[in-house]
């Protein structure tokens, strides 16, 4: 499972970046907004090719009927009664010829939801501003020979080691903008790096969970988008440096990247149905 | 009269504002309009709660304040007669309304429901949702629960708003909760409860028991052990008004200790924190669930590892309501809290910041309490530096609380003749008074460079201060000279809340830090006193109480009583207690007495580190009154005179009710 989940997050990754490269001119606002478009219209096509649209379309007109039945025969109790059965009976029908792709379209939605809050889910930390780094390591593993060396400008305090869940925090704090290095040892054999990223705004740290193993619901939502570091043979089993979410204002509204992406790309969705004539 | 215990009191109380919270989770505040125009015409107010005329010239005299000394030197400075009793919510009223206390309601910290004899803290009063429909467990209020301000009389303020004057007032004592008003900005200051309704009530969590904890006031204790160096527990918030059993809502919080280095990882409400062992947090956002999904309330605080190991001890702070998003009314417009945050950081909007309460309990050290004050105050700081950036006309007020907090707390550190001196304290302690007089200096100077040609600046405080070394249990005086009567004279337990008073038999009664009620018959439930015999009873009592002497001292308590009638006046003093005690300096009320406890001895030493106080003699403690306007009319000025002379300031009449005459000339 492991293996075929980073080839598709590796593809994936691969078109992401070139999607990133034509947008890195703009703003992580504007780049939302284009991705939530292009997400919308592609999944309303997506959606169009592998659900039964002459059943959609028939079901909703049936749906229709029934309503305009309900309102028109409201004196007529039998009437009215048989219209509300049509009616749920329609809309029974209706959300079991929707479930099946909505399933589908799940799987590329979610893996392409890791891509996107990789990119625009975080926002650099600003100097002095403090995140946490958790590591987890295999069972057994000493922890005491967990170590964290920094390069210089980042402020580090701990470890904290919890035998109980084999994991090892820090809490680093960066004092300057740029790219600071950290790299995670454990005993001689096993190390890896990673950067800690502080600076504008404007920039987009590779966020979350930098590297990743066990947990395959995991590596699908969260993408390995640090060094890519491959840990199938180390102790470690996740390294993770919390960023602070990334909020975005649209309308004097603040709302989190998830929010924003699924109002969009829904009324993108919406309008791509009107366009290619798809029933959703 | 119903029998409570002082339990049963404080959470009611408590149980009273989670009800008032419960509306809060439902209800929005409405659009403030604030007006735009210039007015032209600056007026600044620096309110330092209880710096001392004495001390002040003290320290300026050493060289430690040279701006207050510059400003002294081209200004004019006095002294500035504060209210009777003079305490912070009654002299502040008086600031407020320009009234005495008969004009504005406030008469002590402590009020009395006359007609159940339940004390209840003096400026706002909270009433939970009175019908709801039940549903097996849960309860669903039909309507909102209120918080409401019992400082009565009409504010400075609401008249420059008129005039068209803005106004930004940061922390003014009595005035929670804040009533919005289209051209003011405003946050509440002392008064404003924690999310519990309390002043504050701090959470220990520690792994061994620690002595007397069952009989913290303010404070609870949580007793956590390890599963393998990890701690489960819960912080207990407010009371969840949507259950039948009364409980409180609660948060889980997890902390990791690190098993070899003195160091922990706490988990709560999805934040991460790692502390090293004397290290604070920054402030932690919390949520409530009081129906999951459907209602909660947010809080905040901050935790302190006060140690790791052998044993496990994290305080936390009281919970205070999160000015990002606040679940009592205390900002005008209601997002001003959130716009302060923003800019400044979260702040601590308890009225009482500094935590004495955990200091005078022993879970803080004097250090770390001295710590825990400098936060609070570097707060202030941050947000004085904004609300000055954004100001450049009307009217603004700026308060710090830390000169009264610390003091009360402190004095016995900076003062080698007091009682509770620590000759080992380090060298900060020992001059913490000065340290935070130097940061009062700090302030002027921030605040003066905002002060132009057109700004009329006063800097004034309500009190002075003084210490506190000998508690007189005027309860036990008063049943000593036959007023108050006891229903076991021979009993040896001191009781609570009046439980062992004799009604039927009792002419007068202490409650309050000042006060001394008659038992009036038609106004308490058992009253004995008619109309005609109360100007006897109250001469008796103003003519005994200046002649009780501290048998070990050889001093007088008190120095002198008052009638109300005679030194009040106004549409309020129905409230006033009857007789208002001024005691001599060094003495004042013990703690007991306050809320109708009757301790055996009639005065002792005072062991409480509370050990500094100014509800003496009002005479004895005046404050400080300094400003750029040299032009003051002759004679002696007091807090009440302030109103008059904002409006003043302003060119706008000073209207009848108000008792005070402006300071400056015309």
């Amino acid at each position: 499972m492991s293996s075929v989940i980073a080839a598709i997050h590796s593809a994936l990754s691969k078109a992401f970046s070139a999607l990133w490269g034509l947008l890195s001119f703009a703003s992580p606002g504007w780049q939302l907004v284009v991705v939530s478009v292009v997400f919308g219209v592609i999944m309303v096509l997506v959606y169009g090719r592998v659900s039964n649209q002459n059943a959609i379309r028939k079901v909703k007109e049936q749906i229709s009927a029934s309503l305009l039945e309900v309102v028109l025969f409201r004196r007529d109790v039998r009437i009215s009664l048989s219209a509300q059965l049509s009616l749920l009976l329609a809309g029974i029908r209706y959300f079991l010829l929707a479930m099946g792709p909505v399933l589908i379209l799940a799987v590329p939605f979610a893996l392409i939801l890791g891509h996107v809050n990789l990119r625009l889910g975080a926002r650099p930390l600003a100097p002095g501003e403090e995140a946490i780094l958790a590591v987890n390591v295999k069972k057994g593993t000493d922890l005491k020979s967990v170590q964290l060396s920094a390069g210089d400008g980042l402020a580090v305090v701990g470890p904290v080691r919890v035998p109980k869940t084999s994991s090892v925090f820090w809490r680093v704090a960066p004092q300057k903008d740029g790219e600071t290095p950290l790299r995670l040892s454990i005993g001689s054999n096993s190390a890896i790096t990673e950067d800690v990223v502080s600076g504008p705004q404007s920039t987009t740290p590779a966020a979350g969970i930098f590297l990743t193993s066990s947990d395959w619901p995991g590596q699908i939502l969260f993408p390995n988008g640090g060094s890519g570091q491959s840990l199938t043979a180390a102790p470690f089993e996740t390294v993770e440096l919390t960023y602070p979410q990334r909020e975005y204002s649209f309308a004097g509204v603040t709302m989190s990247w998830i929010t924003a992406f699924l109002v969009i790309s829904i009324c993108a969705g919406y309008a791509g149905s009107r366009l290619f004539g798809i029933s959703v | 009269m119903s029998r409570v215990s002082r339990r049963t009191f404080l959470q009611g109380a408590a149980a009273s504002v989670g009800g008032a919270l419960v509306p809060g989770v439902f209800t929005g505040g409405k659009a403030p309009w604030l007006k735009n125009a210039k007015f032209g015409r600056k007026t600044v107010v620096l309110g330092i709660d209880g710096m001392d005329p004495v001390l002040l010239r003290r320290f300026v005299d050493e060289g430690a304040m040279p701006t207050f000394k510059a400003f002294m030197e081209k200004n004019a400075s006095g002294v500035l007669s504060t209210t009777m009793p003079p305490q912070s919510p009654v002299a502040w009223s008086s600031f407020i309304t320009g009234t005495n206390p008969g004009g504005h309601g406030i008469f002590d910290f402590v009020h009395r429901d006359p007609k159940i004899l339940l004390p209840y803290l003096s400026t706002s009063r909270s009433f939970g949702s009175s019908s709801g429909i039940s549903l097996g467990d849960w309860n669903l209020p039909l309507e909102s629960g209120r918080v409401e301000l019992m400082r009565k009389g009409r504010p400075f303020w609401s008249i420059l708003e008129e005039r068209g004057v803005p106004s930004t007032l940061f922390a003014l004592p009595a005035n929670f909760p804040i009533v919005e008003d289209g051209g003011v900005q405003a946050l509440s200051g002392m008064g404003t409860p924690d999310l519990l309704g309390t002043y504050g009530t701090f959470t220990l969590f520690s792994e061994v028991d620690v002595p007397d904890s069952k009989h913290w006031n303010g404070g609870k204790l949580v007793r956590v052990r390890p599963v393998n160096n990890v701690f489960s527990a819960s912080l207990e918030g407010p009371t969840n008004s949507f259950k039948k059993d009364g409980s409180a809502a609660a948060v889980p919080v997890t902390i990791s200790r690190d098993p070899w280095d003195a160091i922990v990882k706490i988990d709560v409400c999805g934040k991460q924190l790692i502390l090293k062992q004397g290290e604070w947090s920054e402030w932690v956002p919390l949520t409530f669930e009081f129906v999951p999904l459907f209602a909660s309330v947010g809080g905040m605080v901050r935790f302190f590892v006060k140690q790791v190991h052998p044993t496990l001890k994290v305080y936390v702070s009281p919970i205070n309501i999160d000015p990002m998003d606040p679940t009592l009314p205390i900002g005008s417009p209601s997002h001003y809290s959130a716009e302060i945050a923003q800019a400044a950081g979260r702040f601590y909007t308890q009225g009482f910041p500094a935590d004495q309460k955990a200091l005078a309990m022993g879970v803080l050290s004097d250090e770390e309490y001295f710590h825990q004050a400098n936060i609070v105050i570097d707060e202030n700081f941050r947000i004085l530096e904004h609300q000055l950036s954004k100001f450049d006309d009307g009217f603004f007020f700026y308060y710090f609380s830390c000169i009264d907090q610390n003091c009360h707390m402190l004095w016995r550190l900076c003062d080698p003749k007091h009682p509770l001196y620590k000759p080992d304290a380090s060298p900060e302690l020992k001059n913490s008074v000065k340290l935070l007089y130097q940061r009062m200096d700090d302030a002027l100077k921030m605040v003066l460079a905002k002060v132009d040609q057109n700004t009329t600046f006063f800097i004034l405080s309500d009190h002075g201060f003084g210490t506190f070394e000998r508690e007189f249990h005027l309860s036990r005086w008063l049943v000593q000279e036959g007023f108050t009567v006891l229903k076991d004279p021979g009993s040896k337990e001191p009781g609570d809340l009046f439980d062992q008073v004799d009604w039927a038999k009792s002419k007068a009664y202490a409650l309050g830090i000042n006060g001394i009620y008659l038992n009036m018959k038609d106004r308490e439930p058992n009253g004995i006193v008619t109309p005609d015999q109360a100007q006897q009873i109250k001469d008796q009592i103003i003519a005994r109480l200046p002649t009780a002497v501290d048998p070990v001292r050889k001093q007088q308590i008190v120095l002198s009583a008052y009638d109300s009638g005679k030194i009040y006046s106004g549409p309020f003093m129905g409230l006033a207690p009857d007789v208002l005690v001024g005691y001599n300096r060094g003495f004042r009320v013990s703690d007991e007495a306050v809320l109708g406890k009757f301790p055996l001895e009639v005065i002792g030493d005072r062991t409480n580190l509370w050990s500094a106080d100014h509800c003496f003699e009002p005479s004895l403690v005046p404050g400080v009154l300094l400003s750029n306007r040299t032009d003051w009319k002759q004679g002696s000025h007091g807090i009440w005179d302030l109103a008059p002379s904002i409006l003043s300031s302003f060119g706008i009449e000073v209207p009848p009710e108000m008792d005070g005459k402006p300071i400056q000339k015309a």
